[in-house]
C-alpha cells in the first residue's frame, strides 16, 4: 500500500508536465484513474504504458495551447497592423544588423584557419635592436644563415619553412598575365598540413639542381587560366620566359598566404596564385656579410611548447650566432608570434566593436518594441481583465503574452535573416580590403543559430515587461474603470525608464561614433604630400635583363615612350612608392654631423618623378636629365630630413653618404641639390619620416614603379601604356595600376569601413530612440487628455501645457544623456587606438552630442505637446 | 455540422460508443473500450482526457452535475461522469452510418464474407 501511495505521488508529480489549465481540469480525475489501475493491473506494465503516454499527451496538450495562443496572437496582430508592422521592422533591423555583424565575426575570428592545429603555427621574426623607429617594423624575416642554423639547432619546432612573395609573368596564347607567386621551402605544405586537390605539393625532392622548375597552382588560377583542366598535372607553363612543370593544384579553400596573413607582404585583396620552390644558394645559407632573407619564416611548435618558450630558446641560439656577423651588422634578436594572432589580431577589437554596436541597436529596438507592446496592454486591459475574471491565472496570461512576443520576434528574425542576407551580399561587394578572410562571410549554420538565439532572447526581453505588468493588473480596478488605469500607470513608469535607457545607449553609441568620425575627418584633412590624381603602376623585369646596364637601358627607353604618350605631362621612376608596404632603409652620414642617422628611407628616382607625383619643391632644384650622366648621383631630401639632420644649415649643397653602420665601408659623398615636401609613406596616419632621393636611372632590383601626371582617365591611358611596353618587350606586364588617390583610399579602407558602419548604427540608434520618445509622449497625451482638459478649464495657459509635455520628454532625455555620457566617459579609453588627432575625451564629442540630442529630442516632443494644447476642455471633461 | 466532424478517430468513436450505452466516468470508459475490443485497444489516460476535453469543447459530451450522477455512482468526488449530448449522438450515428456504408462497399467488392 505504501508503495502504491508513493507511485501515486510520483504520478501526481509527473502530471505537472501538462499545461496548468489541463491539469486543473483533469489532474485529480487522472490520479483517481491511475489509482484504480494500480489496483487492477501489473505495476510495471502500467508504468511502461503511462510514461510515454504522459510525454506524448503533455506535448500534445502544450501544442494545442500553443496553436490556440498563436491563433489568438495572429488575430491581435491583424487588428493592430500598423504597430505590428513597426515592431517587425524594428526587430528585423536589429536582428538583421546583429546577425550580419556576427557573420563577419564568425568568418574572420571564430572560424579557425583551415590548417591542422593552427594554434601550433607561429611566425619567426628577427628584429634588429639597432634599427628602431616608426617606419621600421619588427616583423623582419630572419637572415638565411640564422634561419638555417635555428632549423638545425632548435628543439621547439617540429618543422620550419620560409616563404617569399613576388610577381611573375605567365605567358599564354601571346597574352601576359601578372601573377602573385609565393616561393616556399620544402617543408611548407607539410607544415601547414595542406594537401593538393590534384597532383602533389612541393617537397624536398624538388630542390635538386635541375628539378626546381615546378609549380603548384591555386584553385582560382587553375579555373580562370586553365579552365579547370583535369589533365593539368604534368603540363608545361611559361613563367618569366622559362618553362615550369605543373605538379599540383591546391583545393579551393587554400590560398595561403593571402593579403594580411604576413605583415607588410601582400596588399589589398591579393591572394597567392601559385607556389614555386624557394631556391637558397649555399652561399646565402652561410654568408653573414651579405644580408639576404625571404619574406617570412613560419614554424610548427612541438606539442606543449608555448611561443614564449620557443622564443626564449631561439633568442639563446641567436646570442651565439649574432657575433658571427661583422660588427656593424650585429644586433639581431628573435620574436616568435602566434600565426592566428598575427593574422586576426589587428582586426579583432574592431570586429567585436562593430558587433557590440549592432547589439546596442538591437537592444534599443527591443526596448522600443517592449514599449509598443506595453502601450498596447493599455488598450487590452479590458480583455485581460475579463480573461482573469473568467479564471485564467497569472501564469496563463504570461504564457499567452510571451507567445505573442515570441511570434513577433521570430517573424522579426525571419525578416532580419532576409535583411542579413542582403547585408552580407552588400558587405562582400563592398569588401574594403585589409580585413583577412573577409570574403568568407556567409550565412551558414552558426549564423542562423545566432539569429535563432537572438529571436528567443528578444522575444523574452520584449514580452516579459508587458506580460508581468498585465498579469499583475488588478482585475476589479480594470473592470470597474472599463479601461486604463490598472495597467497604464505602471506601464508608463517602465516605459519612461526604458526611454531613458534608450537615450543613454544612443548617447554611448553616438559619442563613440563622433570620436571616430572626427578622427576620420582629421585623417581626410591630412595632405598625403602627393597629388591624388597621379597614375602609378609597376613593371617587373625578368632574367633577360640580368645586367644593370640592360635594366637601366630598358627603363630609359620605356620612360621616353611614356613621355611621348598624348596627355602625359610628367613621367618618372622610383624604386619605392608611398603606401605600397615597400621600403628601403639605409644608415646615412651627414658631413659635419657626428655619427650615423637613424635608418632612413632612401629611394632612387629619375628626373620628373617628383613633378609627376605633384610633390612641391621647397628649395634648390629638381633633378634634371643632365644629372643622370653624373658619376656620383646628386640627391634630394625632404622637409623632415632637413629638420631632423640639417638643423639650421642651408640644405642645398650639403653632403651625405651611405654606410651600413659604425665601421662599415662608406659610400661616396653625394650633394643635396634640392628640398622637397614630405610624402606619407607607411600610411596617412603615420607622420612622414626623413627621406633621401638619389637622382639616377635605376639599375638594381627587378621591379620598378612609374608615376605619370596626366589629365586623361586611367582606362583610356593604360592600353597605350601597355602598347608602349609591348613595343619594347611583349613578354612583360604592367601591374598594380592605381592612382595615388586609390592607394590612399585602400590605405584608409579599414578605418573607412569601421567608421561608416558605426555611423550607420549610431544614426539608426538615435532615430529609434527618438521615435520611442515621440510614441511615449503621444500616448501620454492621449491618456492624460482628461487631466489636461481639467487643467485648461481651470485656467492653465497653453504655454503651461506645452511646458508640461516638453518638460517630461526633456527630463527623460536629460537623464538618459547623463547616464550615457558617464558610460561613454568610462569606455572612452577603449577607443584610444582608433583615434587620430583627437583625445579620447574630445570635448566636441562630449558636449556637442548631448546638445544636439537635446535639440532633436525637443523636436520629437513638439508634436505631442502641440496636440496636448489642442485638447478641447469641454470634450475631454465630458468623456471623463 | 455533425457531418463536418467526420471521420472520427477510432479512439473518439470508441468513447462515444461507450457513452452511448450509459453515462460513465473516465475509468469506466477505458474499461468498456478494452472489454469491447478484447483488450486490443487500450485508451491511455492522456488520450482519454485529451479527447474528452475536445469533445466537451465541441459539445459532443457534457459533464454531469452532482445530482445527475447515476444512482450506482462511485462516491469519490474526484470521479466525473460524462454523457453523450444530442449532437454527440447524431455525430456518432453519422460516423456509424459512414462506417456501415464503407462495410457494405467492402462486402460488395468481395472483401468481406456475407453473413449466412
Amino acid at each position: 500500500m505504501d508503495f502504491s501511495q508513493s507511485e501515486a505521488n510520483l504520478y501526481r508529480a509527473l502530471l505537472y508536465a501538462y499545461p496548468a489549465e489541463f491539469r486543473h481540469e483533469y489532474a485529480s480525475e487522472m490520479e483517481r484513474l491511475f489509482a484504480d489501475r494500480l489496483e487492477a493491473e501489473p505495476h510495471l506494465r502500467l508504468w511502461l504504458e503511462t510514461v510515454p503516454d504522459l510525454a506524448i499527451g503533455a506535448l500534445r496538450e502544450h501544442l494545442h495551447v500553443l496553436i490556440a495562443d498563436l491563433r489568438y496572437a495572429v488575430r491581435i496582430f491583424a487588428a493592430n497592423r500598423a504597430s505590428t508592422a513597426l515592431a517587425l521592422l524594428l526587430l528585423g533591423i536589429g536582428i538583421g544588423a546583429s546577425t550580419a555583424m556576427f557573420s563577419l565575426v564568425n568568418a574572420v575570428l571564430l572560424r579557425s584557419l583551415p590548417f591542422r592545429h593552427p594554434d601550433q603555427l607561429v611566425y619567426l621574426w628577427s628584429p634588429n635592436t639597432r634599427f628602431s623607429g616608426p617606419n621600421i617594423p619588427n616583423e623582419l624575416a630572419p637572415n638565411y644563415p640564422d634561419y638555417f642554423d635555428w632549423q638545425r639547432l632548435n628543439h621547439s619546432f617540429s618543422a620550419m619553412a620560409m616563404l617569399s612573395h613576388g610577381g611573375i609573368n605567365l605567358v599564354r596564347n601571346n597574352q601576359v598575365r601578372r601573377l602573385q607567386e609565393v616561393s616556399v621551402t620544402g617543408s611548407f605544405f607539410h607544415l601547414v598540413s595542406a594537401a593538393p586537390a590534384i597532383g602533389r605539393a612541393i617537397t624536398e625532392s624538388d630542390f635538386q639542381p635541375g628539378h626546381e622548375h615546378v609549380a603548384v597552382l591555386s584553385d582560382a588560377l587553375w579555373k580562370s587560366e586553365f579552365q579547370a583542366d583535369p589533365q593539368i598535372v604534368g603540363r608545361q607553363i611559361r613563367l618569366d620566359r622559362e618553362s615550369y612543370s605543373v605538379i599540383g593544384v591546391m583545393p579551393k579553400g587554400f590560398a595561403y598566404p593571402e593579403a594580411g596573413d604576413v605583415p607588410y607582404v601582400m596588399t589589398g585583396k591579393q591572394r597567392t596564385d601559385l607556389w614555386l620552390p624557394l631556391i637558397v644558394t649555399a652561399k646565402q645559407k652561410s654568408d653573414r656579410t651579405d644580408l639576404t632573407s625571404a619574406d617570412a619564416a613560419i614554424a610548427r611548435l612541438r606539442p606543449g611548447v608555448s611561443p614564449a618558450r620557443a622564443e626564449a630558446e631561439l633568442k639563446a641560439l641567436e646570442r651565439n650566432l649574432d657575433p658571427l656577423y661583422p660588427p656593424y651588422m650585429r644586433g639581431w634578436t628573435v620574436m616568435v608570434r602566434s600565426m592566428p594572432e598575427t593574422i586576426f589580431g589587428p582586426v579583432k577589437k574592431m570586429l567585436w566593436l562593430l558587433l557590440g554596436a549592432a547589439l546596442l541597436v538591437l537592444l534599443i529596438a527591443v526596448s522600443n518594441v517592449a514599449n509598443l507592446l506595453l502601450a498596447r496592454m493599455t488598450s487590452r486591459a479590458h480583455e485581460l481583465g475579463v480573461r482573469t475574471a473568467l479564471g485564467a491565472d497569472r501564469a496563463r496570461l504570461i504564457r499567452q503574452l510571451l507567445t505573442e512576443s515570441l511570434l513577433l520576434s521570430f517573424t522579426g528574425a525571419c525578416l532580419g535573416v532576409a535583411f542579413c542576407i542582403a547585408a552580407v551580399e552588400g558587405l562582400l561587394w563592398i569588401n574594403p580590403g585589409g580585413i583577412p578572410r573577409f570574403e568568407n562571410a556567409s550565412i551558414n549554420g552558426p549564423v542562423l543559430l545566432a539569429a535563432l538565439v537572438l529571436a528567443l532572447a528578444t522575444g523574452f526581453l520584449c514580452g516579459i515587461a508587458p506580460a508581468l505588468f498585465a498579469s499583475r493588473a488588478d482585475v476589479n480596478e480594470i473592470l470597474k474603470q472599463g479601461g486604463n488605469k490598472g495597467i497604464a500607470g505602471g506601464g508608463q513608469r517602465v516605459r519612461s525608464v526604458s526611454i531613458a535607457v534608450q537615450v543613454a545607449l544612443s548617447v554611448l553609441l553616438l559619442t563613440g561614433t563622433s570620436l571616430l568620425v572626427r578622427s576620420y575627418a582629421r585623417l581626410m584633412a591630412v595632405h598625403p604630400g602627393f597629388s591624388s590624381s597621379t597614375l602609378t603602376f609597376s613593371v617587373a623585369l625578368d632574367q633577360k635583363y640580368a645586367k644593370p646596364e640592360q635594366r637601366s637601358a630598358f627603363y630609359r627607353d620605356f620612360l621616353a615612350k611614356l613621355r611621348a604618350l598624348p596627355g602625359v605631362a610628367q613621367a618618372g621612376i622610383s624604386t619605392s612608392l608611398p603606401l605600397t608596404n615597400h621600403d628601403s632603409l639605409s644608415f646615412l652620414e651627414v658631413k659635419g654631423r657626428p655619427g650615423m642617422t637613424e635608418p632612413t628611407e632612401t629611394r632612387v628616382i629619375t628626373p620628373g618623378f617628383m613633378q609627376a607625383m605633384g610633390v612641391p619643391l621647397l628649395a634648390g632644384r629638381h633633378g634634371a636629365e643632365k644629372d643622370l650622366a653624373l658619376k656620383i648621383a646628386p640627391v634630394l631630401v625632404n622637409q623632415t630630413f632637413v629638420k631632423r639632420y640639417l638643423n639650421g644649415k642651408d640644405p642645398v649643397g650639403q653632403q651625405i653618404r651611405f654606410g651600413l653602420g659604425e665601421g662599415s665601408p662608406p659610400g661616396d659623398w653625394e650633394t643635396v641639390i634640392g628640398v622637397v615636401g614630405d610624402m606619407h609613406h607607411m600610411n596617412i596616419e603615420t607622420a612622414a619620416s626623413p627621406q633621401l632621393f638619389q637622382i639616377a636611372m635605376p639599375s638594381d632590383g627587378n621591379a620598378m614603379n612609374f608615376a605619370l601626371k596626366t589629365s586623361r582617365p586611367t582606362a583610356a591611358l593604360i592600353p597605350e601604356v601597355r602598347a608602349a611596353l609591348h613595343s619594347l618587350d611583349d613578354a612583360l606586364a604592367i601591374e598594380n595600376v592605381e592612382t595615388m588617390g586609390q592607394r590612399v583610399d585602400a590605405s584608409n579602407s579599414r578605418r573607412t569601413f569601421q567608421t561608416a558602419l558605426l555611423a550607420g548604427f549610431a544614426i539608426v540608434a538615435v532615430l529609434l530612440a527618438l521615435a520611442g520618445l515621440y510614441a511615449l509622449l503621444s500616448q501620454y497625451v492621449a491618456q492624460r487628455s482628461a487631466e489636461i482638459g481639467v487643467r485648461l478649464a481651470l485656467g492653465a495657459s497653453r504655454a503651461n501645457i506645452l511646458r508640461l509635455i516638453i518638460g517630461k520628454g526633456l527630463v527623460l532625455t536629460a537623464i538618459g544623456i547623463a547616464v550615457g555620457l558617464a558610460c561613454a566617459f568610462a569606455f572612452s579609453r577603449f577607443t584610444q587606438e582608433w583615434l587620430f588627432g583627437i583625445s579620447p575625451r574630445d570635448p566636441f564629442s562630449f558636449v556637442l552630442v548631448p546638445v544636439l540630442l537635446l535639440f532633436v529630442a525637443c523636436a520629437a516632443c513638439l508634436a505631442p505637446a502641440f496636440a496636448a494644447t489642442r485638447v478641447d476642455p469641454v470634450e475631454s471633461l465630458r468623456s471623463v | 455540422m455533425d457531418e463536418a466532424l467526420l471521420p472520427l478517430s477510432p479512439q473518439v468513436f470508441h468513447i462515444l460508443v461507450a457513452l452511448a450505452e450509459r453515462d460513465q466516468h473516465g475509468y469506466g470508459i477505458m474499461q468498456d473500450v478494452a472489454a469491447r475490443t478484447g483488450g486490443k485497444l487500450r485508451l491511455s489516460a492522456g488520450t482519454l482526457y485529451g479527447s474528452i476535453k475536445r469533445l466537451l469543447a465541441q459539445g459532443l459530451v457534457v459533464e454531469l452535475r452532482e445530482r445527475e450522477r447515476p444512482r450506482d455512482a462511485d462516491d469519490d468526488p474526484r470521479r466525473r461522469y460524462y454523457r453523450l449530448t444530442t449532437l454527440g449522438r447524431k455525430v456518432a450515428k453519422a460516423e456509424a452510418a459512414r462506417m456501415a456504408e464503407l462495410l457494405e462497399q467492402a462486402k460488395r467488392n468481395g472483401l468481406l464474407a456475407k453473413r449466412s
